[in-house]
């Protein structure tokens, strides 16, 4: 255990002197991408398209759209989300995306965590005092 | 290029890009980006703003093609071959014990048995589980089968009184036999390696949502 801790944080640092922030903020926006894709289909189905075009319009948060699809997909095999084919009124039938009953249980679980999470980082780095009076 | 022309060859980069993908994912990957260009020309042309302008809008906030594939990839997880593919490989290249046993229904049987756990398996692409088809029923016994011929064929040379009946058995001259038999021997062995070194690699993404993933450090 303290092994794994020391080399977890030699690895850490490790990328922090090759320091590259810019990286690293993109591979967290990775991590947390499926959760805001999970977050959009809250109370809410979307067809492909739509959700794309939703995220993509986020500012920061998707470089290129096309990587949602495969993301979708991983989710859908994760038993995250669900699909159903609907008829649409102009063209051709669409592929609804839906929030499960474990996706559900995922995006609570994240939305707490990410609070608290996101609460100590603002004060660690003081980028919470942009909003203080 | 025309609007046509524009989406044929987006698509034709992605095809390219995604034969690395297990042929579903792919598949889908593409019927799904497929889907993306058609809704945002007819979301285009139901605006006003022109369906040529907004395809051309649409494929650049699709990204490359290469940036999607690899989203679909993840980053590679390279573990050990899982028991199905060790198996699968130890019965093609052994079938031919059985043949031992049980003659040629076990030969039979044997690389059977391995050509469907071959088939099975979802670690392998079409092109490996062809090639590893092609090896010959009975696997590395047939080689060795073939080993003992030219010895028997001597064998029976030396008997010269009978030889009108042995002459017949092998045109072939030494040299080329034992090329023959090399390649014989060693490429079973060569495509048995393939196999086991290509199951390895499984095109999963880290899981980000079901376990903590550190890959990336």
């Amino acid at each position: 255990m303290a092994a794994r801790r020391r080399f977890l944080s030699a690895a850490i640092m490790r990328c922090m002197v090759a320091g590259d922030a810019a990286n690293q903020i993109a591979q967290m926006r990775r991590g947390l991408l499926p959760y805001c894709v999970l977050a959009m289909l809250r109370g809410t189905e979307r067809y492909g398209f739509e959700l794309v075009r939703a995220l993509g319009s986020v500012r920061g948060m998707v470089t290129s759209e096309g990587t949602i699809y495969p993301l979708l997909a991983r989710l859908r095999r994760q038993g995250l989300v669900g699909t159903t084919w609907r008829e649409s009124a102009e063209g051709p039938p669409r592929r609804y995306y839906t929030l499960t009953v474990a996706g559900e249980a995922a995006l609570t679980e994240f939305s707490g965590a990410w609070a608290e999470l996101r609460d100590s980082v603002d004060e660690l780095v003081g980028t919470n005092k942009r909003d203080a009076p | 290029m025309t609007d046509d022309e524009l989406v044929a060859d987006y698509l034709r980069r992605l095809r390219r890009a995604a034969r690395s993908l297990p042929r579903e994912r792919r598949r889908e990957l593409i019927a799904e980006i497929s889907e993306h260009i058609a809704e945002a020309q007819a979301a285009g042309a139901a605006s006003g703003d022109g369906q040529s302008a907004a395809l051309r809008n649409a494929l650049e906030r699709l990204g490359e093609p290469r940036d999607i594939v690899a989203a679909a990839g993840g980053p590679l997880v390279v573990g050990r071959p899982g028991g199905l593919e060790i198996a699968a490989v130890v019965v093609l290249l052994l079938a031919g014990v059985a043949g031992l046993v049980a003659g040629i229904p076990g030969i039979v049987v044997g690389w059977g048995t391995g050509v469907v756990l071959l088939w099975v398996s979802p670690r392998w692409r079409w092109p490996d589980k062809l090639l590893g088809t092609l090896v010959w029923p009975g696997g590395l016994a047939t080689p060795l089968l073939l080993l003992s011929m030219p010895a028997s064929t001597s064998a029976c040379a030396g008997s010269s009184n009978t030889a009108t009946k042995c002459t017949g058995g092998s045109g072939l001259p030494p040299w080329l036999s034992i090329i023959f038999i090399l390649v014989a021997i060693a490429a079973p062995i060569l495509v048995g390696i393939r196999l086991l070194l290509r199951a390895r690699r499984v095109h999963e993404p880290g899981e980000p949502l079901t376990s903590t993933v550190i890959t990336t450090f």
